[in-house]
């Protein structure tokens, strides 16, 4: 039975589980919701250099999106919406990266690299998801 | 750096010109400084009576006729009126006070009355100041950031150590008593004065003044006495111990210095400097609203008793016979003080209105420029003017640094001169002649385009040091604000007229472009001086901006408003308003080449620079530039016989340390906003402290603090 017609639906369907739930994501919402928490502290804790400043705020918003990114590429099939993601998803991590250089965010940097890392991981994953499947 | 590239040299005048000018110099009139009481209108605004007024002369300069500087050939155009005093050069009799106190000391707003904000403490070092750590942090409550009722806070208190306590005075003109080893409160005082902005454009405060009486009484209060002023033109004595009001000081503890303002009123004779304590002597000047009125209260500088507040004496830069129809000339910043020669020396400012000057077209010999007055008198001694019919407010703005050096072999007795327009002018500060020659060279006139102008066609050009800035050509343009701003920046660069330094405010076009302008150079921070070493330290800023004058409809139909460093100045009376602006491009970053602003140490035996370095960051919304384009400055540095210069000042917030010796940056950390007055060194119970009051200052970014932040070595080492 679980090599029949069943058996290979349920092996196609764990593989497509796999393809929905990647660690690249995983990685870049983990990684992106610490870049959310840091530049939050950056912002709102004195003495950080830019405590209330529009460019904490800036990077804020920034890491949110990258969070929110990482949700959609967790659950978008291949194809145009994912590539669109995971390109925005690069553009805003290389951005949010650079305002925390200029920030003198440090933290908030590694945590982007993450972010970077789990983009990277999140191709990796879906190629060989996708191949297994294919 | 040659500024002989658009300018040329004007040879010195004969030595016996030179000779003639200086004996008559010694033969004026004694002058007419005022032993006057506190009555008010005894004389009027403080103007010497004419009975008392040297006699009339024209074209003649006060000691501006040293071997090496000759007087002015030209000058406006119009016949010259006498100065409001004729220097005497006689100098008071000499008392054995030595120019750098015997003992660490940090009582006044520069640390010191010569102004060379200098510490001997060695207990913190260039080795070991990279382990500073934060001893205590004190805040004052007293900021805003003009979002509700109250205007924008200022706040450039230098923190003063005396009497075992470090006091502090607040934007809010609150006196505050703290421990200096623990930050905790001993006293404070509320003042409870206005809090609007009736003179500058923010609540502004640089601090409080100490004095203590050399026989007090036992029992008696108010023998060691504090001082705060107030926007409204009221000056405060409190017992330096309990922070009660003295009741013997004017009336009960307050003396009413706006009743000597009854000259053109327009405006409170605002202190927001503290007085200069020395001796029996408090001396204080005020600041105004030069931007606002042509005709503005004159400025003068009052001598009180500190025990009772009653006039000793008083002057005024401004003749009598035009005082009435320009104004100010005041001195707004800190003085610094020789007590063993027995002089007071004043950075005057420029007269009203700042940018046009045809309702003062007469000579104004002490206007912008740096005067030197017998203690006890308050008769002038010697006068240097370093700008000529200024019509670029340039005001002389920080304390002379008064200094001892060593120059070919020989002892001076010198004084530096930092300004606005980058120069550091040094002269003997006993007669006022240069040090190295100090040159009249021939500057830009007009383009015909400002109705009742008149013209300076030379001004004072030092050959040593050499400028901060190099204002011998147009400054570049930073290609990557160019690049933002899609040539915004080469745009604005080819529509504004410069013919050189001193181009003088046109009507024409998109106007002049200033550089150096009113902002830049060195600002009320002023020099610092390593006697030691022989090496003065001085932060600079390169900015540039651009000014026109509108004919007085044209203004009105453009103005909205107006600040004190950039936007839309209105000179009420004058027939021109006039817009001032940085040159930024959309997204404001500036135009010029950076880096903005600098740090540099300078050998006073030989005038030339050891070492010049970007200071600081500048930082927009947060985001830090590069420190090798360094940061404008406003606040000065302190620098410590360990081997340490301590500064703020820049627009990233930081506190740094800086080795003495080659400029590089040994220590930093982020304060609540920039410090903008300058750090002060103390010991206290055997333990080195640096403090600095982070205020933050409108013209650097919107950015205000209330933190006093004072570091040490940690105690176990």
């Amino acid at each position: 039975m679980w090599f029949g017609p069943v058996g290979a639906a349920h092996v196609e369907a764990e593989l497509t589980a796999i393809s929905r739930r990647p660690l690249g994501p995983l990685v870049i919402m983990i990684a992106g919701a610490a870049g959310v928490l840091l530049s939050a502290y950056a912002y709102l804790t004195p003495l950080t250099g830019i405590t209330g400043a529009p460019g904490a705020l800036l990077v804020i918003g920034s890491s949110v999106a990258l969070v929110v990114d990482g949700l959609i590429l967790r659950t978008a099939t291949r194809g145009a919406v994912f590539w669109l993601f995971w390109l925005l998803g690069v553009l805003g991590a290389i951005g949010t990266l650079s305002a925390g250089y200029f920030l003198h965010a440090w933290w908030l940097m590694a945590a982007i690299l993450i972010v970077l890392v789990g983009l990277g991981l999140t191709l990796t994953t879906r190629r060989r998801t996708v191949g297994d499947v294919a | 750096m040659s500024l002989r590239s658009h300018v040329s040299a004007v040879r010195p005048a004969p030595l016996a010109a030179t000779l003639v000018a200086l004996t008559m110099a010694v033969l004026a009139h004694p002058a007419a400084a005022q032993n006057d009481t506190s009555k008010p209108g005894a004389t009027s605004g403080g103007i010497p009576g004419a009975e008392q007024q040297g006699p009339s002369s024209t074209n003649q300069q006060p000691a501006q006729s040293g071997p090496t500087a000759p007087a002015p050939s030209g000058s406006p155009a119009a016949p010259g009126l006498a100065g409001a005093q004729q220097p005497t050069g006689r100098l008071p009799e000499q008392r054995p006070i030595p120019l750098v106190p015997d003992r660490p000391t940090w009582n006044t707003f520069h640390g010191q009355l010569n102004g060379q904000k200098y510490s001997p403490l060695t207990q913190i070092t260039a080795e070991n100041v990279g382990s500073l750590t934060k001893a205590w942090e004190f805040h004052t409550g007293d900021a805003s950031d003009g979002s509700g009722n109250l205007p924008t806070s200022v706040w450039s208190a230098t923190p003063i150590f005396a009497n075992d306590t470090l006091y502090v005075g607040t934007p809010f003109y609150r006196v505050i008593a703290l421990d200096p080893g623990t930050g905790a409160v001993k006293w404070s005082f509320d003042s409870k004065s206005t809090l609007k902005a009736l003179t500058q454009p923010a609540l502004k405060n640089r601090g409080v003044a100490y004095w203590e009486s050399r026989s007090p009484i036992a029992g008696e209060p108010c023998q060691k006495i504090v001082y705060l002023g107030t926007m409204d033109a009221q000056l405060f004595a409190l017992d330096a111990d309990t922070g009660k009001l003295c009741p013997r000081f004017g009336k009960s503890g307050v003396v009413d210095v706006n009743q000597w303002n009854d000259v053109n009123n327009k405006y409170p004779l605002s202190l927001l400097q503290p007085p200069t304590v020395t001796g029996n002597h408090l001396i204080l000047g005020w600041a105004g609203k030069d931007w606002a009125y042509a005709e503005a209260p004159p400025g003068t500088v009052f001598s009180l008793d500190p025990q009772t507040g009653e006039r000793q004496w008083s002057f005024a830069a401004l003749p009598q016979e035009v005082a009435a129809r320009t104004g100010t000339a005041n001195v707004w910043t800190a003085m610094s003080v020789d007590e063993g020669l027995g002089l007071v020396y004043l950075p005057v400012s420029s007269p009203s209105p700042n940018y046009w000057g045809g309702n003062r077209t007469e000579k104004i010999p002490l206007a912008t420029s740096t005067t030197a007055l017998n203690l006890e008198t308050g008769e002038v001694v010697w006068s240097r003017q370093w700008v000529h019919h200024d019509i670029w407010d340039y005001d002389i703005n920080s304390a002379p640094t008064l200094m001892d050096i060593t120059v070919g072999g020989k002892q001076i007795p010198a004084l530096m001169q930092a300004t606005k327009m980058g120069f550091l002018f040094v002269v003997d500060r006993r007669t006022g002649q240069d040090v190295w020659p100090i040159e009249e060279r021939p500057v830009p006139g007009g383009d015909g385009s400002v109705q009742g102008e008149v013209y300076a066609p030379t001004q004072p050009f030092p050959t040593k040091p050499a400028p901060l800035l190099d204002q011998s050509k147009k400054p570049g343009i930073w290609s990557v604000a160019n690049m933002v701003g899609f040539g915004e920046c080469t745009r604005l660069w080819d529509k504004l007229w410069y013919k050189g330094m001193y181009t003088p405010p046109t009507h024409r076009g998109e106007g002049a472009f200033t550089y150096p302008d009113s902002a830049g150079g060195v600002q009320w921070g002023g020099a610092g001086y390593d006697p030691k070493g022989q090496t003065a330290i001085v932060n600079f800023s390169h900015v540039v901006q651009y000014i026109k004058l509108y004919p007085r409809q044209e203004y009105e139909k453009l103005a909205s408003g107006s600040g004190n460093e950039q936007g839309y100045y209105p000179q009420e009376g004058a027939p021109y308003g006039m817009s001032l602006q940085n040159a930024l491009n959309w997204l404001g970053m500036p135009c010029w080449e950076p880096p903005f602003g600098e740090i540099a140490a300078i050998d006073m035996t030989t005038g030339d620079i050891k070492w010049r370095r970007p200071i600081g960051a500048s930082q927009k919304w947060g985001f830090y530039m590069p420190e090798s384009l360094g940061s404008v400055t406003i606040g000065g540095p302190a620098v410590t016989a360990g081997g340490v210069i301590f500064i703020g000042a820049s627009m990233d917030a930081k506190v740094r340390a800086y080795s003495l010796a080659d400029g590089r940056e040994l220590w930093s950390d982020i304060v609540q906003a920039p410090a903008v007055s300058n750090p002060a060194v103390y010991e206290y119970k055997g333990r080195e402290y640096v403090a600095f009051a982070a205020g933050g200052n409108t013209i650097l970014k919107d950015q205000v603090g209330d933190q006093l932040v004072v570091y040490a070595l940690p105690t176990s080492k």
